[in-house]
């Protein structure tokens, strides 16, 4: 659930996307807190739940896709099920395009994410859109 | 603004500060050295967005470049590590594996290094500026990426100026496993023998590594010498305290955890001697450093860390090189994880020695930094990477921390320590290179 915000200054709303078969944890704490204390509200849309600390620290959490299924191997080529559906899940779906399109930072956090952040900065044009967090971190300084 | 009586120095490196990367305290080190001896220094590197964007920055580290050094940042792109998602293109996005067998295809179209290729034309062409405005005496290169030698083989064929290879890693050989792993008549075997070939030295960073290049081009060997890394300033003796007798034991490790670091044995171990003792079992570990190679933490290695949380580790993610002292303060114990062979000793090694702290190391076995360990008195050693004998480290370096005699200890320890000081390091090279463009200049006459 999300917190009201508070009248005023908008706060940075940074959404972070997680569709790997991975759960997101402890290596994005140290990133979302020092988003936090700038201010910034931190959303996370992951395919997978994530660690409970991780869950803690962010303002909210918004399952999206589903949590099973391995990538396919078709000889050379392997197809991951989750990163187009996944794409198609956050930009179309109900309660993540509003997100996406009020984002201010769309963070890819998994290479899963890739092309759901790549799409999701289509559809957002003002939004700095990353290949994880650290990238993002570094260019808001 | 050089002048005509110092000798210049064209100095390449392409981690350079605010770069992170592996390597950069000893390139900062080496041109702050060059410019304390008397030489005007001029550095090639990357622009400061790659270092932001890709491999993480300290931007502090910049403040600790000599004034005098002037730092020229080259063009360098870098579509393979690009982490804005508005420059990628829909084909990259949809088939990443083909993008990027086109992209490494385009890579080694005039150097053979994927990723750093390309950076040849641009090192070329900056090389010729620099000594068409300044005549340059010598080129110093630091390696890794490999393309760096190229400014140095340029401008020695173009103008005759001298130039030193800094193998701060090797090309050919493969580190970790001992092997070669590029064939002498391959691309890489071809510009590494031309490379070293033209060098007036070549510098390596251990024993094993001058006596394996030694041995594969003998005609070279009097030109090859060991520079170790060592640790770059001596850090205040009376930053360090006994460990506070009321409270848990802190170990600490500092460093960039890659896959080749002994991160799952070790977590391991470390749960295995939390049954030896009350007081093991305590302790924390805190885990500083970047996760991986790149400012995107290695998601595998970020799993290890988030499941052994559980058991007092904890991760706390990179720390600036000006706050490096300040972290070690915060310890008790240093973990010493490592992996490689005979040819690996790392940098880490000489700081973590320099704080007299007692040291658990888990690498390898055969690991080069054990011979650097080897006489440090405070020295705890797994044997191996089984979780008992990482375990009875541990152990032992609590022993250690807590034993009455630890101020004394941590005297002789860091006294044991100090020939490893950068400056000792670099000393004998400054004087020889000194001679070298003094000659050179002679000669020009």
């Amino acid at each position: 659930m999300t917190a009201p915000e508070p009248a005023g200054v908008r706060p940075r709303r940074v959404v972070l996307v997680s569709l790997g078969a991975a759960a997101p944890g402890e290596a994005l704490l140290d990133g979302v807190r020092r988003l936090r204390a700038d201010g910034a509200r931190i959303h996370l849309v992951s395919r997978v739940p994530p660690a409970a600390a991780l869950a803690t620290a962010v303002d909210d959490v918004v399952a999206v896709g589903r949590p099973g299924g391995e990538p396919l191997a078709a000889g050379r080529l392997t197809i991951d099920p989750h990163r187009l559906p996944g794409a198609l899940a956050l930009v179309g779906g109900r309660r993540t395009r509003r997100l996406v399109r009020e984002a201010d930072v769309l963070v890819a956090v998994d290479a899963a994410a890739l092309p759901a952040v790549w799409w999701a900065a289509r559809v957002n044009h003002g939004a700095l859109a990353v290949n994880g967090l650290p990238a993002a971190l570094a260019r808001l300084g | 603004m050089t002048s005509p009586t110092r000798p210049h120095l064209l100095y390449v490196a392409w981690g350079f500060p605010p770069s992170r990367t592996g390597g950069v305290h000893r390139a900062l080190a080496t041109v702050n050295a060059f410019a304390a001896d008397g030489w005007d220094v001029t550095v090639l590197t990357a622009p400061r967005e790659v270092f932001r964007d890709v491999t993480g920055a300290d931007p502090r580290l910049e403040a600790l470049v000599d004034p005098s050094v002037q730092v020229l940042r080259i063009p360098f792109s870098w579509p393979a590590q690009q982490t804005d998602l508005r420059d990628w293109p829909l084909w990259r996005v949809l088939l990443p594996r083909l993008w990027a067998t086109a992209r490494r295809r385009a890579d080694l179209r005039v150097f053979p290094e994927v990723g750093y290729g390309p950076w040849r034309r641009e090192l070329e062409r900056a090389a010729d500026a620099v000594h068409a405005r300044t005549p340059v005496d010598l080129v110093v290169a630091t390696t890794n990426p490999e393309v760096a030698v190229t400014a140095g083989v340029h401008l020695h064929a173009t103008h005759g100026v001298p130039y030193v290879v800094d193998y701060r890693d090797a090309w050919s050989l493969h580190t970790y496993s001992g092997r070669r792993r590029h064939a002498p008549d391959s691309a890489v075997g071809r510009w590494e023998a031309r490379s070293l070939g033209g060098a007036s030295e070549v510098w390596l960073v251990n024993e094993p590594l001058r006596r394996w290049h030694a041995q594969a081009y003998p005609q070279l060997a009097d030109r090859m010498h060991v520079v170790m890394n060592g640790y770059d300033r001596d850090l205040p003796a009376d930053l360090f305290h006994a460990p506070d007798p009321t409270a848990p034991l802190r170990y600490g490790y500092l460093g960039t955890m890659t896959r080749v670091v002994p991160l799952a044995e070790f977590v391991a171990g470390w749960r295995r001697a939390r049954e030896l003792s009350p007081e093991v079992a305590a302790a924390g570990a805190r885990l500083h450093g970047y996760l991986g190679y790149y400012a995107t933490p290695d998601p595998d290695l970020a799993a290890i860390v988030d499941g052994a949380a559980d058991a007092g580790v904890t991760y706390h993610g990179p720390v600036s090189k000006t706050d490096v002292t300040a972290t070690y303060a915060g310890c008790d114990v240093l973990l010493f994880l490592l992996g490689g062979g005979e040819y690996v000793t790392s940098g880490k090694v000489f700081e973590y020695m320099s704080t007299g702290l007692p040291v658990v190391s888990v690498v390898t076995p055969g690991c080069a930094a054990e011979e650097v360990l080897s006489g440090y008195p405070r020295w705890h050693r797994a044997a191996d990477l089984s979780p008992a004998s990482v375990a009875s480290a541990r152990a032992a370096a609590a022993v250690d921390a807590r034993s009455p005699d630890a101020p004394a200890r941590a005297a002789a320890a860091r006294e044991h320590a100090s020939r490893f000081r950068r400056d000792r390091q670099l000393a004998p090279r400054l004087t020889a290179l000194r001679d070298l463009v003094g000659t050179t200049r002679e000669a020009a006459r």
